[in-house]
C-alpha cells in the first residue's frame, strides 16, 4: 500500500508542470491563440527561475522572475500573432528554437565553469506537510505532502475552471475564440482579450518551468523540459479544452511516466527499453482515443483576427 | 512597419539558431570536469623527443562543439592541456558528426602529415577503419569503440573502477542492505559504472541487493523521481551516473536524508551533507598517455585501458562528512586497500566490453 501511495504521489509530482502549462494553454487556445512555442517559453521560465533564485537567494523571487521572463517572451509571440497576424504555427516553432538557444547560451555563459561540471544547485521550494491533512492515511502522502507549487497547480486549475465556466470573463474568452467577429459586434475587445489570454498562458508556462528547476529539482539543464511543453499541448487536446480535463489528462501522462519508473525499480525481468516505452504507448493511445471522439477545437483557433 | 517587424523576427531567429549551434553533445561517458579541488594525474613523462615537439602534429575530431560544457569541451581541454605541456601542434576540428565527414577530414589530416588523429567517440572507429590502412605512418585513436588495426586502436577510460570503490563505501554504510542506482542511458559506458557500484557494495556483503533503473532521458526531474521510488523500495544509499541528471538523484538523497554518490564529477561542493566520495577521470591525463604510447611506438595495437593503475582517476574525499561516521576510518582503509588490489590486478572490475562474469573480487 505504501508503494502504491508513493507511486500516486510521484504521479502528482510528474503531472504538476503539465497541469500548470495545460491550464494556461487552454485559456490561450479558447481565445483563439495556438501557442505552440510552449516548450521554448517553459524553458525560459525554468532558466529564469534558476538564475533568479541563484542571484537573489530566494526561490519566491526566482518564481517571479520566471513569470516575468516567460510573459515577456510570450509578448513577442503575441505581438507577432495578434497585431501582425503572423502564422502562429511558424511563430511557435521559432519560439521553441529561441527558448532552447537562448537558455543554452546563457546557462553555459554564466553557470558552467570549466573544470567543474558537477553543476550549480540553488535553493528549492521545500516539501510542505499540510497540517492534519497530510496525516490522513493513504491520501495524505498522495495529495498533501508536496512543495507549494503542486498545491498551486490544483488551486489554479479550480480557479480557471470557475473563471471559464462561471464568469463573464470566461464567456468573453470563449467567444473570441469561437466567433471573434460576433464577439466584436457585441463590444468585446477581441484584441485585448487575446493579448491577455496569451500573456496568461506565458505566465503559467513560466510557473511550470520554475517548478522543474526550483521545486522538483534544484538545478537547470540544457533543454531540461524534455518535451513537456509539447506534451502539455497534447494534454489540452485530450482535455477537450477544459481546465478539469487538463487535470485528468496530465495525470494520465504523469502516471505513465511514474509507472515506468516504478516498474524498473521492482526489478521485473523485462528489458528496460520496453518498460521505457510505456509513456509513449500511452501517448499514442490517448491521441487515438481523442481522434475517435471527434474533438471540436475552438472554431477560430489559430486564425488571426482583423478588425474591419 | 510590418516589414521592419519581419526583419526583427528574422534577426531573432538568427540569434536563436546561433544559440543552438553549440548543442550539449551528450555522450555517455562524459559528464564531469577533470579537476576541481585537486589536480588530476598528468602524463607521467614527456616522450624522449629527438625532434622539435612542435613538429609533432595531433588532431582531435569532436562530434560536437568544443564549448558544449560537457563531453566535447572536456576532450578539447584535455588535448589542449597535452599540447600546452609538451609543445605539440594540436588542431581541433569540431562538429564532425557524419561518417562522410569523419572519413573526409581524417584523410585530409593524414595527407597533411598529422602523426596522430584522435576521434572523440566510438562512432569514429568504423570510418577510421576505412582510412587508416592508407596512412600507415599515422596513428588513429578512438575514445571507445572496438576496432583495432595496425595503426588504429581505442582507448578506454575505466571510470567503473571509481564507481566500484564508491560502491564499497555504499556497502559499508547501508543498513537496509539495498542500494539504488540510476543510469543516464542504456549504454555500456553508463551501465558499466552502475554495475560496478553494486559489485563494490556486494564485495562488502554479498547479501546486499541493487535496485537499478535507466532514465529515458538525461532529465534531473526523472532522476529525482526514480531515486525517490528506489528509496520507497528500501534503498538507503543512492548512486547515479547520468550526466547532469545525477543532480536529481543527489537531491532525492538529500530530501530523504541519505548518502549518495555521483559518477564522473565532484559533487561534494554541491551536496556537502550527502556525498562522501567523488571520482573524476581526467581526459588530459588519458590523452597524454595515449599520445605518449604512439610516440614511443606500439608493436601490437590493442584496446588501451586507463584507470586507477594509470593514475588518470582522481578521488575527492568529503573529510568533514566522513568524520561524522562511526566507521569513517575503516571506510578509508577499505577503499585504499581495494584501490591497491585494483592496481595489482587482484580485483578486476568488468569494463564495457565484458559482462559481470569477468568480475574478480577480493
Amino acid at each position: 500500500m505504501d508503494q502504491f501511495a508513493s507511486f500516486l504521489a510521484s504521479t502528482v509530482r510528474m503531472s504538476t508542470p503539465l497541469i500548470i502549462a495545460g491550464v494556461g494553454l487552454v485559456v490561450a487556445e479558447r481565445a483563439g491563440i495556438m501557442n505552440i512555442g510552449a516548450e521554448g517559453i517553459m524553458l525560459i521560465g525554468a532558466f529564469a527561475a534558476y538564475a533568479g533564485t541563484f542571484f537573489t537567494g530566494s526561490y519566491w523571487l526566482g518564481l517571479l522572475v520566471a513569470i516575468a521572463a516567460s510573459t515577456l517572451t510570450t509578448l513577442i509571440f503575441a505581438v507577432s500573432a495578434i497585431t501582425f497576424r503572423a502564422q502562429q504555427a511558424v511563430l511557435g516553432a521559432a519560439m521553441n528554437i529561441f527558448g532552447s538557444g537562448l537558455t543554452s547560451v546563457l546557462f553555459r555563459k554564466y553557470f558552467f565553469y570549466s573544470g567543474s561540471t558537477s553543476g550549480v544547485v540553488v535553493h528549492s521550494f521545500p516539501t510542505i506537510e499540510l497540517p492534519l491533512l497530510s496525516k490522513i492515511p493513504f491520501l495524505g502522502v498522495i495529495l498533501f505532502k508536496h512543495n507549494v507549487i503542486v498545491f498551486l497547480a490544483f488551486i489554479l486549475t479550480m480557479l480557471m475552471w470557475f473563471v471559464m465556466k462561471r464568469t463573464f470573463l470566461g464567456i468573453k474568452i470563449i467567444s473570441v475564440g469561437e466567433h471573434p467577429r460576433a464577439a466584436d459586434s457585441l463590444g468585446i475587445n477581441v484584441i485585448l482579450v487575446r493579448y491577455l489570454s496569451t500573456l496568461f498562458s506565458g505566465a503559467m508556462l513560466g510557473i511550470a518551468g520554475a517548478y522543474l528547476s526550483t521545486a522538483q529539482s534544484n538545478n537547470f539543464g540544457v533543454d531540461m523540459t524534455s518535451g513537456r511543453g509539447f506534451i502539455a499541448l497534447a494534454v489540452v487536446i485530450l482535455a477537450k479544452w477544459q481546465p478539469l480535463g487538463v487535470l485528468a489528462g496530465a495525470m494520465i501522462f504523469g502516471a505513465a511516466t511514474a509507472l515506468q519508473i516504478a516498474l524498473q525499480n521492482t526489478g521485473i525481468d523485462v528489458p528496460a527499453n520496453l518498460i521505457m516505452m510505456i509513456p509513449y504507448i500511452v501517448t499514442v493511445i490517448a491521441v487515438l482515443s481523442v481522434s475517435k471522439r471527434q474533438v471540436i477545437a475552438p472554431s477560430a483557433k489559430g486564425v488571426p483576427y482583423e478588425k474591419n | 512597419m510590418r516589414k521592419l517587424f519581419a526583419l526583427l523576427l528574422v534577426a531573432l531567429l538568427a540569434f536563436s539558431v546561433f544559440g543552438c549551434a553549440a548543442p550539449a553533445n551528450e555522450e555517455p561517458q562524459a559528464t564531469a570536469a577533470p579537476e576541481t579541488t585537486q589536480p588530476a594525474a598528468e602524463p607521467t613523462q614527456a616522450p624522449e623527443a629527438t625532434v622539435d615537439p612542435a613538429s609533432i602534429k595531433i588532431a582531435l575530431l569532436l562530434p560536437g562543439s568544443p564549448t558544449d560544457g560537457g563531453y566535447n569541451q572536456l576532450g578539447a581541454e584535455g588535448i589542449q592541456a597535452v599540447a600546452d605541456k609538451y609543445g605539440y601542434t594540436v588542431t581541433i576540428l569540431d562538429s564532425i558528426s557524419t561518417s562522410e565527414q569523419i572519413t573526409s577530414e581524417s584523410e585530409t589530416l593524414a595527407g597533411e602529415g598529422y602523426n596522430i588523429i584522435i576521434g572523440h567517440g566510438s562512432q569514429f572507429a568504423t570510418p577510421f577503419e576505412s582510412v587508416s590502412p592508407d596512412w600507415p605512418d599515422t596513428y588513429f585513436i578512438t575514445n571507445g569503440g572496438a576496432v583495432v588495426t595496425e595503426n588504429q586502436f581505442p582507448i578506454n577510460m575505466r571510470a567503473e573502477e571509481g564507481a566500484y570503490l564508491a560502491g564499497i563505501i555504499g556497502g559499508m554504510i547501508t543498513k537496509s542492505k539495498i542500494v539504488g542506482t540510476v543510469s543516464g542511458g542504456d549504454f555500456p559506458a553508463y551501465t558499466k559504472q552502475t554495475r560496478a557500484f553494486v559489485l563494490g557494495a556486494k564485495s562488502v556483503d554479498s547479501s546486499i541487493e541493487g535496485v537499478s533503473a535507466i532514465l529515458s532521458a538525461v532529465d534531473s526531474n526523472e532522476a529525482y523521481e526514480t531515486s525517490m521510488s528506489q528509496v520507497q523500495n528500501g534503498a538507503d544509499v543512492l548512486y547515479a551516473n547520468a550526466n547532469a541528471a545525477t543532480l536529481g538523484t543527489l537531491k532525492a538523497a538529500e530530501d530523504s536524508d541519505l548518502y549518495a554518490f555521483g559518477g564522473n564529477a565532484n559533487y561534494i561542493e554541491s551536496y556537502p551533507n550527502t556525498v562522501l566520495l567523488g571520482y573524476v577521470t581526467s581526459y588530459s591525463a588519458t590523452y597524454g598517455e595515449a599520445v605518449q604510447l604512439c610516440l614511443e611506438g606500439i608493436d601490437t595495437p590493442s584496446i588501451q585501458y586507463f584507470g586507477i593503475s594509470s593514475g588518470v582517476i582522481t578521488f575527492f574525499w568529503n573529510d568533514a562528512l566522513l568524520k561524522q561516521l562511526p566507521n569513517g576510518d575503516a571506510i578509508v582503509a577499505a577503499v585504499n586497500a581495494a584501490m591497491e588490489k585494483i592496481k595489482s590486478g587482484e580485483i578486476h572490475v568488468p569494463n564495457e566490453y565484458e559482462d559481470v562474469a569477468a568480475y574478480v573480487g577480493p
